[in-house]
């Protein structure tokens, strides 16, 4: 999976979970911006991309996570310490 | 994907929703991820199901954790069993307040059902945090404070509704504070948590329409470790994995379907591959394999395993392609077949086209396709069900037999709310129906078989014992159902105690045995005057007796002993109970008014009578 693989999958889920569509999604994209990306939605957002990538979030990445650039980046991150994965 | 999305955003602007709901499903069963339920639950909202004949349910969920991300899940495995759910969430760990207050949104909502998914690890962290700090006597305690603190809150909400309670047991700790010799000390950590399981399982016993949801052992059937999330729960008091909110969904789905009468009462089996290995008209009688050492023992467990849904009072019935006089040989004479001719009510083994076969055992057992689940190896076979017979629930069986039972097992669509004699002996009540065919075959007339039989019925007013079959009878009775109230053990106790109800069954029995509890009627006095029949039902297995005309003379002589001068009849139009249309027509009763949605009918019980068939004989406690 390359990184814009990555980016599109996410913005697949960002669009869906915030209901907002996926042209409207730019890095800077935060709570502070988005009226339904509240704590419960967070939840739900952490859940999905941690299914999809079949990853395992830390507890710290799960708190700091509150742009679409950091979602991105920890993705990216979990991906490529993952044996086996490449990132390209 | 983005291609299903499309045909579901398509049909639902052409309002086809039968389409759209089917995209909507294929999507979830190509990939059941989280997202892909949220979109479903939210995008379900715009589809009419109310057109598509869902049933209605209203789901209250009080939890001491965070049960949010099941709603998802909850919402679209109602549809797929088609009920239309409504939820309703009380506040984060306030249950108490909203249980407790008759005038609390809990009740405002008017729930069918209660789901009570509490946790120990809320109520008394004692238990899994500090347990060694305490002592005996404060264990002792605890325990009893804690099942007195449930029984109170089940007994307030009884007093307040009367709708279904389910409610979560508690799990053991995945390893008990003090280790390997947990079992060994007094207190011991899990035998102190699973005495209160066993208190809730005993108000389960006691207390009308409480139901255990065994959350310990649906814990342990995926795993404990895998259950639970450390970090969901220390960030946001979510202590269940994500993914495993499916799982606890599907256990609601085992209660809520046989609530609502959708549970299923009929397996029907094929045989070559299905019940032995091997095909029975090339390999003959002794070629099959089935017997103590594999591959032969996978299909014993398989019988086995299908041997108890028949006690369960699963009804059994075959639909293959063979021989039926080889197909004989091997029922009579196979020392290892577990399963024997007198386990089936219906069979259907010929060369004919197995979706005709189907249509006919639906026919002869007169119970709908939507009541049966139909089994065979063959994908070709499973397709035709599939394509010509939707209702029919074909289950994708694996290649491999070793992995038939638990197949089997993990259906959600056997589940029971009760399980009276009437489960236990249904598959000899429909075996010695063959029996009843071939003396009306044999008879001159209808009446001569009427008066061959020998019938006996007992017609008496509920009591404690036949309430949980009377109940089951008001969820389950589609065909002759002339109002088709669904009605809980708590519904019926309470009429009970009312002095404007009366509820009567009638059993019968005839020279092939006792038929069991087979109708049940429940009067409701208006005034002095009048009366109406609320609910009159009786067991398709009976009809054609004439056992509904004995009842409703019955309760019309009931009626007029009552001081009634008129008596109302209803009829409630559904999809299922055309049967019971001209019911009241063919008794003398007159329509009073009638509109699309029911039909009211009237019988001046002072002038009319319907006469009680003379080869009844009758039996009566009611004075």
């Amino acid at each position: 999976m390359n990184e814009n693989e990555v980016t599109a999958k996410l913005k697949e889920l960002f669009s869906d979970i915030f209901d907002i569509p996926q042209d409207k999604i730019q890095d800077d994209l935060s709570p502070d911006t988005i009226e339904k990306w509240d704590s419960f939605q967070h939840l739900l957002l952490i859940s999905s991309i941690e299914e999809t990538f079949n990853i395992s979030l830390t507890a710290d990445e799960v708190t700091e996570m509150v742009t679409f650039e950091k979602a991105k980046d920890f993705v990216i991150k979990n991906l490529s310490n993952r044996k086996g994965i490449e990132i390209y | 994907m983005e291609e299903k999305r499309k045909i579901f955003f398509e049909a639902l602007k052409n309002k086809n929703y039968t389409v759209a709901l089917k995209t909507l499903f294929s999507l979830i069963d190509e990939e059941p991820s989280l997202n892909n339920y949220n979109f479903a639950s939210s995008r379900l909202k715009e589809i009419d199901l109310d057109k598509l004949g869902f049933h209605h349910i209203k789901i209250a969920i009080l939890s001491s954790f965070t049960i949010e991300p099941l709603i998802p899940y909850l919402h679209v495995k109602c549809c797929k069993s088609k009920l239309n759910s409504e939820f309703y969430i009380g506040g984060y760990n306030l249950f108490h307040q909203e249980i407790l207050n008759p005038k609390s949104k809990l009740y405002e909502f008017k729930p069918d059902v209660l789901i009570f998914a509490i946790r120990l690890q809320e109520l008394s962290p004692t238990f899994y945090e500090s347990f060694l700090e305490c002592s005996k006597d404060r264990i002792r305690d605890e325990k009893n404070r804690i099942s007195d603190l449930i029984r109170s809150l089940i007994l307030a909400f009884r007093n307040n509704s009367s709708s279904v309670i389910i409610i979560h047991n508690f799990e053991t700790p995945i390893r008990p504070s003090l280790g390997i010799i947990d079992s060994q000390n007094e207190p011991s950590q899990k035998r102190s948590i699973n005495e209160i399981n066993i208190a809730i399982e005993n108000m389960a016993k006691e207390i009308r329409g409480v139901y255990v949801l065994d959350y310990d052992n649906l814990t342990a059937l995926h795993g404990k470790l895998k259950w639970q999330d450390d970090k969901m729960w220390l960030l946001a008091k979510m202590p269940i994995a994500t993914s495993n909110y499916a799982y606890l969904a599907d256990e609601y789905i085992r209660f809520l379907k046989p609530l609502k009468g959708l549970n299923r009462k009929c397996l029907v089996l094929d045989l070559d591959n299905t019940l032995w290995g091997g095909i029975l008209g090339e390999d003959g009688i002794d070629g099959i394999k089935l017997g103590n050492t594999y591959p032969g023992n996978a299909f014993v467990s398989f019988q086995k395993e299908i041997l108890n849904l028949y006690n369960k009072g699963i009804i059994l019935a075959i639909n293959s392609k063979n021989n039926e006089t080889d197909v004989m040989e091997v029922f009579n004479k196979h020392p290892d077949m577990i399963l024997r001719t007198k386990h089936f009510a219906s069979w259907r083994i010929n060369w004919q086209d197995k979706v005709q076969n189907m249509i006919e055992i639906a026919e002869e057992l007169n119970i709908g396709l939507d009541s049966i689940v139909f089994i065979d190896d063959s994908p070709v076979e499973r397709e035709l069900m599939k394509t010509n017979l939707p209702d029919v629930l074909t289950v994708d069986m694996p290649s491999d037999p070793v992995k038939y039972c638990s197949i089997l097992r993990e259906l959600t669509d056997f589940e029971i709310l009760s399980f009276s004699d009437e489960d236990r002996k249904r598959g000899e009540m429909y075996h010695s129906q063959i029996e009843r065919k071939k003396l009306q075959e044999s008879s001159a007339s209808l009446e001569d078989f009427y008066r061959s039989l020998d019938m006996k019925i007992v017609i008496n007013l509920a009591d404690s014992h036949s309430i949980p079959r009377i109940s089951q009878l008001t969820q389950k009775t589609n065909q002759f159902n002339l109002t088709t109230k669904r009605y809980s053990e708590s519904d019926i106790q309470s009429f009970t105690e009312s002095s404007d109800y009366r509820v009567f069954y009638v059993r019968l029995f005839d020279k092939f045995g006792d038929n069991g509890i087979v109708g049940v009627s429940v009067l409701k006095k208006n005034n002095e005057i009048e009366w109406e029949i609320d609910t009159f039902l009786m067991s398709c297995r009976v009809l054609g007796r004439t056992v509904e005309t004995a009842f409703l003379s019955f309760i019309t002589d009931v009626v007029k002993k009552e001081g009634a001068k008129l008596l109302y009849g209803i009829y409630i139009p559904t999809k299922k109970n055309q049967p019971a249309l001209d019911f009241y027509k063919l008794h003398g009763f007159k329509i009073l008014e009638h509109s699309s949605e029911q039909t009211k009918w009237i019988l001046d019980v002072e002038n009319n009578i319907i006469t009680f068939p003379e080869w009844f004989e009758l039996e009566t406690n009611y004075e």
